[in-house]
């Protein structure tokens, strides 16, 4: 599969182009694949050009620190909305495969190109890779920290300072394979850490509006000693 | 090659994506791309129960008087507008409790009708004008990226 420049180019998202590209994807005005939607195009339009406009502030004019760290909180959010809106790991092929299309860039890498094939072997393969619980272990976590922090992960996980983590993480030709991986291990381990419940978070409220704010401490304990007895966590 | 929308209205299909299948998710990815790895989405993500993503709550909480941006809020004021767009809080009851964020159902927004091909499409054409081509080549470092949302995350399960 060739990428050339799409319609889009010329560093100019028109409005023209952007429906076209809209309408690849059943979205056209008020109708969503038949089905009437009653959302009309320009509110598309505004999320894609809001997500370009926070990538747009990527090299960062200001002082911010974070803005050498962060590039797009906007990316973030749009794949946590990916994570829920997915029904299955194809959706997420289906997300890079649409996102390379309207790119005019390839994003899969040489050796995976028959990901774009639906029922080739490798495609088949690669749905049914997953993790398994022996591939989560401690000390393989603690590996693939230490190849994100590109140091002693012990040292970085008792530093408050950006600083320390903007030194570490250099991305060199030697890391190509080893943080991708790494990556996968680490998110990984920790939603399933998050699968039992977050610890609820005390709050501080006033009575009928009125007198100090206080902290609502027991009633926390209370709702933690219950949810652990329901989520088994005691067993 | 043809794109086929397949089916994916959620009360229609069911959900067999679990953080156990990210495995080959980011390995597939060219490494100046690997900021779109579905993983970073996870780790945004994490929602379990009544808890949510620290970063979508922040960010809706966050009030950035557009008439007023300057260097520093104006970079934020597009994610502030996405999470809007994306998610929704509820509040409760007179002294205005807000509940935990979760993904906006509401039909007459147009996040509730994207789809993870057509999320990639929005995404792909955001990323390919001009300047977000310059940022690409020149200024990401995907490491750096995933490694703040890790830490961010640990950072706020411990706060």
């Amino acid at each position: 599969m060739t990428f050339g420049r799409t319609m889009i180019d010329q560093g100019c998202l028109s409005d023209d182009a952007i429906d076209r590209e809209l309408l690849r994807h059943g979205i056209e005005c008020n109708m969503v694949n038949g089905e009437y939607s009653g959302v009309s195009l320009a509110r598309y339009r505004r999320i894609v050009r809001l997500i370009a406009d926070d990538l747009g502030h990527i090299n960062g004019k200001s002082g911010n620190p974070f803005s050498r760290i962060v590039k797009g909180y906007s990316l973030s959010i749009i794949l946590s909305v990916l994570w829920e809106k997915s029904p299955n790991k194809q959706s997420l092929l289906d997300f890079i495969l649409a996102a390379e299309l309207s790119m005019g860039r390839s994003m899969l890498r040489p050796q995976y190109s028959e990901l774009r094939l639906p029922g080739s072997t490798a495609h088949k393969q690669w749905l049914q890779l997953e993790f398994t619980r022996d591939d989560l272990l401690l000390g393989q976590v603690h590996a693939a920290t230490d190849v994100l922090l590109g140091g002693d992960s012990n040292t970085m996980r008792s530093s408050s300072s950006l600083d320390r983590c903007t030194s570490a993480a250099v991305w060199t030709h030697q890391d190509d394979v080893a943080v991708p991986a790494a990556l996968e291990r680490v998110a990984c381990s920790v939603a399933l850490e998050h699968l039992f419940k977050r610890p609820v978070r005390l709050g501080r409220y006033q009575y009928r509006g009125d007198g100090a704010a206080r902290p609502d401490c027991v009633e926390v304990v209370v709702r933690e000693v219950v949810d652990a007895l329901i989520y088994g966590q005691f067993s | 090659m043809p794109l086929t929308l397949r089916s994916e209205r959620k009360v229609d299909v069911m959900h067999q994506l679990s953080a156990l299948h990210l495995r080959g998710t980011s390995q597939i990815l060219v490494p100046e791309l690997l900021f779109l790895s579905p993983a970073v989405g996870l780790l945004t993500h994490l929602t379990s129960g009544a808890s949510s993503s620290s970063l979508v709550t922040n960010l809706r909480s966050c009030y950035t008087p557009l008439t007023q941006a300057s260097d520093t809020n104006h970079s934020i004021v597009p994610a502030v507008e996405i999470a809007k767009e994306f998610y929704h809080q509820r509040v409760h009851g007179e002294h205005r409790r807000y509940g935990p964020t979760a993904l906006s159902r509401s039909r007459s927004k147009a996040s509730y009708w994207l789809q993870p091909s057509s999320l990639g499409c929005i995404v792909g054409m955001a990323l390919s004008s001009e300047s977000t081509e310059v940022a690409i080549m020149s200024s990401i470092c995907p490491k750096n990226l995933i490694i703040f949302e890790v830490i961010c995350d640990l950072w706020s399960y411990y706060d």
